[in-house]
């Protein structure tokens, strides 16, 4: 959590303040902005943060400022947002823009900090499988086009038999090639190889 | 002797002159023959008719010579027949041939005989003629002036049917009455004279009857009561038998307008009454809700230090913890205040847009009196929407109302509501106004609840307006109006299936 950041949008000076306060207490990079036209003026270079907005702001309201950002930034900027003027619909209408969390103001601090939790928490295990994702398709570049087959037909979960009349090859064929791409693929188990193969799915 | 000689001259050459005579008229005939359709025309008609009448009396004259001297006597009939049928030019043709006709069949024994004789006849024929003329133009006169005043009466008879008007006598009675009349008064038309005008309009005195400002209560035979003015016109004295004459009115219709214009005031005011309370307490929350969030969470901040205090802090942190619960519990009361003031999810139906507008016009005329504002209303196309009929009513009426102020001390207010179809699914409905606009600081302001530019007012029409706007899905925006004034502009969902229900 330490380290993270947080991009606090609210055009009320003591709200803006107190959840700076909070926030950098609790080990959090944050930063201020009074509207959502200040925010995008001057746009945090992050690769990943976290958004808490309000809705009614002069200028940009919150709606807008959640469109623009899951237009440049997509989900690695998730959205929360807090609001003293909620009403059913409107919170309907922000939970199907993408928001992770609809906060109504006043709250408790507890609430907020859960839901950056849960936010960061989502967030890391995506860049992880990104990450993993990323490191798999290195490896996969090495394979050859025989040992690609046989490497795919693995993880959609097929036996040595079922490859070997796929292919038309002897299930003896099929074992070489299997611990070729083991080591290719730095595999330690079957089960290691086959997640490997539908991470990099999603 | 004498007599005789000259009668037997005459007789001598009478052949020959018959003869001249028959020449002429077969020569006319052959010209009239010759210019065929022209003989019945009006270019021939001013020629054709003293010839032809000089010649009938010609001929007479000739069959009449059997029986005595008649000299230019039997001419006079046909100047007359001439001046009877056509115009003085013709007259004076006629008069002419007489003279040549009568010159060359009688001989006379002097140039000054025959000078004074003609004339005489000249004289004598023309002043006839006169009389014969001035006949005909007062006849014309008579039959033009008698068609007219049947025009004028038809016209009379026709305004009398529509109009309910009824003639008194001096006691009150009843002498005559239009048929209209008889349908306000519930009464035939033939059975009424004679009775009087009490036994049908309570408390009528002829008296009071002129009184303009007095709204009688009528009473029909099957006792309906219902509200009646009377128009009063005294009558002057010699007019037989009636003394007055009484226009009547059935205000029924104009009371149940004025009724439904007051309702429906009433209603806005309630509506306007709610909504404002709604929104101050929307506004309210939400600007309370700020400081309330900023100390809980300021609070939250404070107990995360205090918790690095160890045992110390504790005891501090359960009270900041009561202070947080208490925080939450205000924002807990205003949201359940805020619920039950705020509007339940509106209930809406297919209305029309021109209907809805029209039915505000006893609100308008009020508006439009005091405001010294024209309103012009311009709706457009199919105007089927889905609306909740008194909410969209009151934003109108808001705008239009503050189009109004905005127009306080201009000359020529001139307020324009236009409704126009903008897609297939919305319609715009515009309030523009020629007033001052909005000065462009202004206008992120103008929505916000509270904040107002007027001097009186709370500032909560536009934000009320908006509040309703954007619960029929739509979103209020301004923009400046080619009337040079502000232009406030929504959009409604339209409703498509209307047209076919």
């Amino acid at each position: 959590m330490i380290g993270h950041s947080v991009f606090v949008i609210d055009d009320d000076e003591a709200v803006r303040d107190s959840l700076l306060t909070l926030l950098r207490g609790q080990g959090y990079m944050a930063r201020g902005f009074v509207s959502g036209l200040d925010f995008f003026s001057r746009l945090p270079e992050a690769p990943s943060a976290c958004v808490i907005t309000d809705i009614r702001m002069p200028d940009m309201d919150g709606a807008e400022v959640v469109r623009r950002l899951a237009a440049e930034k997509g989900h690695a900027w998730p959205v929360i947002v807090i609001t003293g003027h909620a009403d059913v619909p409107m919170a309907v209408q922000m939970m199907k823009a993408g928001v992770v969390d609809f906060i109504e103001k006043p709250f408790d601090p507890n609430r907020l900090s859960e839901s950056l939790r849960g936010c960061f928490g989502a967030l890391t295990d995506r860049l992880a499988r990104e990450e993993a994702a990323r490191r798999t398709d290195e490896r996969l570049v090495d394979l050859t086009p025989r040992e690609l087959q046989v490497f795919e037909s693995l993880v959609e979960g097929k036996s040595n038999k079922e490859i070997a009349l796929d292919l038309e090859i002897s299930p003896r064929t099929v074992e070489i090639f299997r611990a070729k791409v083991m080591a290719k693929m730095q595999a330690e188990s079957l089960s290691a190889l086959v997640r490997m193969g539908l991470n990099r799915r999603v | 002797m004498v007599l005789r000689t000259r009668r037997f001259g005459r007789n001598r050459r009478a052949p020959s002159s018959v003869r001249s005579i028959g020449l002429a008229f077969s020569t006319l005939i052959s010209q009239l023959k010759f210019v065929g359709y022209d003989v019945s025309s009006a270019r021939m008609a001013p020629v054709l008719i003293p010839a032809v009448a000089v010649g009938a009396a010609l001929v007479i004259r000739q069959g009449l010579e059997l029986v005595g001297q008649f000299y230019y006597l039997p001419f006079v009939p046909a100047v007359m027949a001439t001046a009877m049928l056509a115009g003085r030019r013709s007259g004076a043709l006629a008069v002419g041939l007489s003279i040549v006709a009568n010159v060359v069949l009688v001989a006379r024994e002097g140039v000054v005989d025959t000078a004074i004789n003609a004339l005489l006849f000249t004289v004598v024929s023309w002043f006839i003629a006169e009389m014969c003329w001035r006949l005909r133009a007062m006849q014309r006169r008579a039959e033009t002036l008698s068609g007219r005043l049947l025009h004028r009466n038809q016209m009379l008879d026709a305004i009398l049917a529509s109009v309910p008007v009824v003639t008194l006598n001096r006691e009150g009675r009843i002498r005559y009455l239009t048929d209209s009349a008889g349908l306000v008064l519930g009464v035939a038309a033939d059975e009424a004279p004679g009775r009087l005008l009490g036994d049908f309009v309570e408390g009528f005195a002829l008296d009071a009857a002129d009184r303009e400002d007095v709204v009688w209560t009528g009473r029909r035979p099957n006792s309906m009561a219902y509200p009646l003015s009377i128009q009063f016109g005294m009558m002057p004295e010699n007019a037989e038998g009636v003394h007055a004459t009484l226009c009547l009115t059935d205000l029924t219709q104009a009371h149940a307008a004025d009724a439904r214009a007051r309702e429906l005031h009433a209603q806005l005011n309630r509506v306007w009454r709610l909504n404002s309370l709604g929104e101050m307490a929307a506004s309210l929350a939400h600007e309370l809700n700020q400081p309330l969030t900023a100390a809980t969470t300021y609070l939250h901040a404070s107990q995360a230090s205090l918790e690095k205090a160890g045992l110390m802090g504790q005891s501090a942190c359960r009270t900041i913890d009561l202070a947080k619960g208490q925080l939450l519990r205000a924002g807990s009361i205003i949201r359940r205040m805020r619920e039950l003031l705020a509007h339940e999810s509106r209930s809406l139906a297919a209305e029309r847009v021109s209907l809805m507008i029209a039915d505000l016009h006893g609100v308008l005329a009020v508006i439009q009196r005091t405001g010294a504002v024209v309103v012009e209303i311009d709706i457009e196309g199919d105007d089927a929407v889905r609306a909740e009929r008194i909410q969209l009513q009151q934003a109108v009426i808001n705008l239009i109302r503050n189009a109004t102020e905005a127009l306080e001390g201009h000359a020529d207010g001139r307020i324009r509501v236009t409704g126009r179809v903008r897609s297939e699914e919305l319609f715009e409905v515009r309030v523009e106004d020629n007033g001052p606009g909005i000065a462009p600081g202004l206008l992120d302001t103008i929505f916000r609840p509270l904040i107002t530019t007027k001097a009186s007012g709370m500032g909560l029409g536009l934000s009320v307006t908006r509040t309703i706007v954007e619960s029929h899905g739509g979103t209020l925006s301004v923009d400046r109006s080619e009337l040079g004034g502000a232009a406030f502009s929504f959009s409604l969902m339209r409703e498509r299936e209307l047209e076919e229900a």
